[in-house]
Order: C-alpha cells, then sequence, then structure tokens
C-alpha cells in the first residue's frame, strides 16, 4: 500500500525519498517552518557568512551557476544586493529555444556581471544523452552532471570560495533536512539528488563511446582537493523565506521572459527550455509516475494558493495535455524507424501523450495563481544550438 | 578518540532522526557510507529505530541491505537484536560489533552471552538512549516504547558486559552541540568506554576530549556539509 500525504499530492514513493509524521510528509512540515523562522535574524546569518567571502578572491566573491531561469534572475538580483562580486557560470544544454537565449542574455546584460557559458564537445554530449535515454528513460542527467560540476571546477580553478545556488530542491520538495540544518554543497547531494544516484561513470558504464578524457568537466572535483581550496557552496533557501511563484513573478521587472507551455501553469520554471515540458515530462512521468506539474501544484498547496481537492483536478486535466517529441529525435539524429521502435517499446502506453498541439489549453486556475501567471509568451524556434538572444 | 556516525537504517533506507520522534528521509545505504568513508569517518554505527513492533520481514531487509555494503570502515549494527534468532542472522556480515539496547535494559544477558560466545566480547556494544528531565536521568526502552528510570537497570552489570557503551541523548538528537554532558559524570561508566552521540557538535567534542571517552558518533549532520568529519576531528 502506497502512504499519502494528507495534506499534498505526494506519497512515500517520490524519488528524493519522503516519510510521513502523523499522516503528513516532510516537505509539508518543512514548509511549515518558514512561517515560524525568523527570516530577519537569518538574513542577518547570510549578511555574516557573505562578509567572510569579500574581496578573498582577486576578482570575484562568488560563482553563481545559472541556466537563464527565472530563480536565477531572483538569486542575482538578492547577491548584488547584498553586495557580492559573482561570476555567472552557465553550460549549454543545447536544448534552448528562443525564449532561453533571450533570458540567458537578458540575465547577463541586465545585471551587467561577468558571465562563463561552457559549451560541452557536441558528439560526446549527444552520444551521452542516446546513452541516458537508453538505460535511463532521461534526457537530462548529462547536463545535469555539468551543471552540478562544471561551477564547481570553475571555482576552484579560479580560487573563488564560494558558490551560491537558490533552492535546495530536496529541502522545497520533500524536507529531506530542515532549514536549521543549513545544508551545503557536496558530493552526496548531488549524487543522492540531482543525478538520482547515476554518476558519469554509472551512466556511461560499458555502453557509451566515450573516451574518458573527454568526461572531466561532467565529474565532480576531488573532494579532498576541494575541501583544500575551501570552496564552499550554500543555498540561498536555507536564508530566505522561498516562494518560487512569487519571486519567479518578481523577475519579469528585470525583463525575464515566462513561457507557456502545455503541461503545467508555471510558466517561469524552466522556461526557454525545448524539452522540458515535453520529452523530458513524458520520461519524467513514466520513471516516476507523475509529471513536473504535480511538484508545481505541491509548492502551490504549501504556499496556501489552491485546495488539495483543486489541485487534484488540475494534475488530472493537465496529465492529458500532449507532448511533441518529435523536435529532440530530430535534434539527436534519429531516424523515423528508430524513433517509431522507441514510441512502440519504450513510450508503451504513452501513446496517447504523443502529439503536437498549436495552442496552449486553457485551464481555469485559482485567482491566487492566475494574478501571478499573467503575461507570458510562446517560443519561435526551439534547439537552437548556439545562440544569443539579441 | 574515535568520531565517526550513526545511520538510521529502516526497511532498507537511511533516515535523519529528530529529537527521537520524527525521521526524515536521507538515502540509500551504500551511497551514505561511501561519503562517510570518503570523509575519513573512523567508525560507522547502523541503527535501525525499532519501537515495539519490529517485523522478521523487516529485520531480513536491513539484514540484506547490510550484507551488500562495500566498506572498508569500521561498522557496528543494532536495532532489533532481541531474541537468538536474529542474532543468527548476523554472521557473514560486513559487521565488527553488534550493539544491544533492550536486551541490556531488561537485563536479559542470556542474549548478550550467546552474542558475545559468536562474535567476542569486544563486539558487544550497548545502546543507552537517554533523556535528563528536572535533574533525572531516564533511559528508553525501545521494546516497550517508554522511558525507564535509570535506577530500575542494571549499570553494573551493563559495564562488566559491554565492551563499549553508547550514550544517546534522545532530547537533543540533530540539534548542534546540545548533547548533555552531564549524563557522563552522572553514570558510574569508565569514560574509556564511553561513545557519546545525540546533538554532537563541534563544542561539545572540544569538551568530551579532555574526559578521555572512546569515540563520539555524530547523528545527521555529517553529510550537512562537504568533508564536515575533518571539522569535527579538528574540532
Amino acid at each position: 500500500m502506497v502512504e499519502n500525504c494528507s495534506k499534498c499530492l505526494y506519497d512515500i514513493k517520490h524519488p528524493f525519498g519522503l516519510s510521513l509524521y502523523k499522516d503528513k510528509c516532510t516537505g509539508c512540515i518543512t514548509h511549515e517552518e518558514k512561517y515560524q523562522i525568523n527570516w530577519g535574524n537569518k538574513e542577518d546569518e547570510l549578511r555574516s557568512i557573505l562578509e567572510n567571502y569579500k574581496k578573498k578572491s582577486k576578482v570575484y566573491d562568488c560563482v553563481i551557476p545559472v541556466i537563464g531561469d527565472a530563480e536565477d534572475f531572483y538569486v542575482l538580483s538578492k547577491v548584488l544586493e547584498l553586495g557580492m562580486s559573482p561570476l555567472v557560470v552557465s553550460v549549454n544544454d543545447y536544448f534552448k529555444n528562443d525564449i532561453g537565449w533571450y533570458n540567458l542574455h537578458q540575465l547577463i546584460t541586465f545585471f551587467d556581471v561577468d558571465s562563463i557559458v561552457f559549451n560541452p564537445d557536441m558528439r560526446v554530449y549527444k552520444e551521452l544523452v542516446r546513452t541516458s535515454l537508453r538505460k535511463y528513460d532521461h534526457i537530462l542527467l548529462p547536463f545535469l552532471q555539468l551543471h552540478t560540476s562544471f561551477p564547481v571546477h570553475i571555482a576552484k580553478e579560479r580560487k573563488i570560495p564560494l558558490i551560491i545556488w537558490g533552492q535546495n530542491q530536496a529541502i522545497e520538495q520533500v524536507g529531506k533536512f530542515s532549514h536549521h540544518d543549513k545544508v551545503q554543497m557536496s558530493a552526496w547531494s548531488r549524487k543522492e539528488h540531482d543525478l538520482f544516484g547515476i554518476d558519469i561513470n554509472t551512466l556511461i558504464g560499458n555502453g557509451a563511446q566515450v573516451q574518458e578524457k573527454y568526461l572531466n568537466y561532467y565529474e565532480y572535483p576531488n573532494i579532498s582537493a576541494l575541501e583544500k581550496s575551501g570552496v564552499k557552496g550554500i543555498y540561498l533557501s536555507n536564508y530566505m523565506k522561498w516562494d518560487p511563484l512569487k519571486q519567479n513573478h518578481s523577475t519579469i521587472k528585470y525583463g525575464y521572459k515566462p513561457q507557456r507551455n502545455n503541461s503545467s501553469f508555471d510558466i517561469y520554471e524552466r522556461a526557454g527550455s525545448s524539452v522540458y515540458y515535453q520529452l523530458h515530462d513524458l520520461l519524467k512521468f513514466k520513471r516516476v509516475g507523475y509529471r513536473k506539474v504535480r511538484d508545481h501544484l505541491v509548492r502551490e498547496i504549501r504556499h496556501g494558493r489552491i485546495s488539495k481537492n483543486d489541485a487534484i483536478v488540475l494534475e488530472k486535466q493537465y496529465n492529458k495535455s500532449k507532448v511533441d517529441i518529435n523536435g529532440f529525435f530530430n535534434w539527436l539524429g534519429m531516424t523515423k524507424s528508430a524513433k517509431k521502435w522507441f514510441v512502440m517499446h519504450r513510450l508503451n502506453g504513452f501513446e496517447d501523450l504523443i502529439g503536437y498541439s498549436d495552442s496552449c489549453q486553457k485551464i481555469d486556475l485559482p485567482k491566487k495563481i492566475e494574478k501571478l501567471i499573467q503575461v507570458s509568451e510562446i517560443e519561435k524556434n526551439e534547439f537552437i544550438v548556439f545562440g544569443k538572444g539579441v | 578518540m574515535r568520531v565517526g556516525s550513526t545511520i538510521v537504517l529502516l526497511d532498507g533506507y537511511c533516515y535523519q532522526s529528530y529529537q527521537w520522534k520524527m525521521m526524515r528521509p536521507l538515502g540509500k545505504l551504500q551511497r551514505v557510507i561511501d561519503s562517510l568513508e570518503a570523509y575519513h569517518c573512523d567508525e560507522i554505527s547502523i541503527i535501525r529505530p525499532i519501537r515495539i513492533n519490529d517485523s522478521e520481514e523487516s529485520f531480513k531487509k536491513d539484514i540484506e541491505k547490510i550484507k551488500k555494503i562495500n566498506c572498508m570502515t569500521p561498522l557496528s549494527f543494532g536495532g532489533g537484536l532481541r531474541d537468538f534468532k536474529n542474532i543468527d542472522l548476523l554472521h557473514d556480515l560486513p559487521i565488527e560489533r553488534l550493539i544491544f539496547s533492550s536486551a541490556f535494559i531488561n537485563k536479559d544477558f542470556k542474549l548478550t552471552e550467546y552474542a558475545r560466545n559468536l562474535f567476542g566480547q569486544q563486539a558487544i556494544q550497548c545502546l543507552l538512549p537517554f533523556t535528563i528531565e528536572d535533574n533525572l536521568i531516564k533511559i528508553f526502552l525501545s521494546n516497550e516504547d517508554k522511558f525507564i528510570p535509570i535506577e530500575d537497570m542494571d549499570l553494573a552489570a551493563i559495564n562488566e558486559n559491554a565492551n563499549e557503551i553508547i550514550l544517546y541523548d534522545t532530547k537533543n538528537e540533530s540539534a548542534s552541540n546540545q548533547f548533555d554532558e552531564q549524563i557522563i559524570n552522572k553514570l558510574n561508566i569508565d569514560n574509556e568506554k564511553l561513545i557519546i552521540s545525540g546533538g554532537i557538535g563541534h563544542l561539545n567534542i572540544k569538551k568530551v576530549k579532555r574526559k578521555n571517552i572512546a569515540s563520539v558518533l555524530i547523528d545527521n549532520k555529517v553529510l550537512h556539509k562537504e568533508y564536515s568529519i575533518k571539522g569535527y576531528k579538528n574540532g
């Protein structure tokens, strides 16, 4: 019997792990801390931590890993407000559409910060994506490997002692730790939460046609060397009352462009991706039994913007939305027959959700959510591998 | 003084325990152990958070997980070692020490003697989960899911039968620098035999180093920070 949380939509099979205490899940219990914590004190604590890192490095005080998401705009605005001098580091996932490139460019130019965008070797990257799809029904694992390790390498190599991440997903979703634990970035957490236990060596196994010498940045730096270099990573969500929808809505003033999609009402998270609400969402459904919209609905239940009953109804509606998988298979260079084989054998049972719809479905949302998601755009071009948002 | 870590294991999955009440998920056992080894943890205690109800199925599930562990760090294991049948299942496991709690508190020394004959005296550890309220020490009796006065126990016999004794502060579990050190002075047990856990922080370690105790076990916090053990060892 699967045990469910009495307050939200998660059950104990959540891929991050979830416990129930008196019928309430650890995610909901940890969320309640947000209303008990004195966030003024927490912010003071953050200020005093950051004070120790200011001017430790010659040029930059910290690294901010970004993908061009609304959360990145929010994090960068806060870090600059706190008087830090950041270096923005991004990894090209080769899945961005015109909105994705626009947002990344806007982030860098609006805040006028220095940046590094790493373009991984395309042949190696595609081979890893192919292997990841074949072995784990996941197309973002190679990107996640890079996104969670490349900024750490940069910090270590350039002697920048601090990395600042936005939210700690494991806390926000399942309450894996208390905010009071003040957990930091670690190799263990990366593997356990960001990579679902699949590091690059496990990913390539004996199946990928990739030479190890090309995988340096896919691997996390040696933790002993990292410790000696003094690099630490902190999460802002441990020090600020985290409310993604509200925060992301506020980033429109910085020129962030949200994007409408069929699979969720959230127009901010991963806007600008050609795959996130398409094949990636379908594969998530297959792997874990629910689509991204459940994460969004749970978050909104906890923030009191939707009732559990209404969320159940909405999830059912969004679960019917179709995804376009052609773009991805074209990007990967798969033939029509290979795609047909994949759908028949690996997406068996999900055929009804594969298709193309040119307009976003209209689903009625609660007013409290509606008012935070008013303006959004639709992409014009997908899978722009190299781009500038100008 | 050794610096190690506790792991709470139930139904094959690791958890973090908070104030002896709430459990948060942690992760897969081997991954947790891999990181603790990478941090140069001196020892790892795997404890099953068993109360009144324990099932044979759950016990066996955990044993199966432990059987598959790949680990160079000394491991101890306990939680649910309540009869001879349980002990017999522990053969050929990659563990060095066994942790008994209810058996010692209930004065069931036949069970600990049976284990001692099979695994040796050095392998026997006693876990005393305690709380101090109004200056009174109470010990948690897990097979009855309640705290009992320490006076109800035979501490001298425990001292004699256990090679090491783990004092586990239940009230302060998961907190930092909150381990109630009064307990060390209040019990008449050789300090060299003592291991402390529950709310351990750098300040606790600094203080107890002078008391010559055998070991400290960090609860939960080891994986909250990269390479945290080094900080505790230098504490």
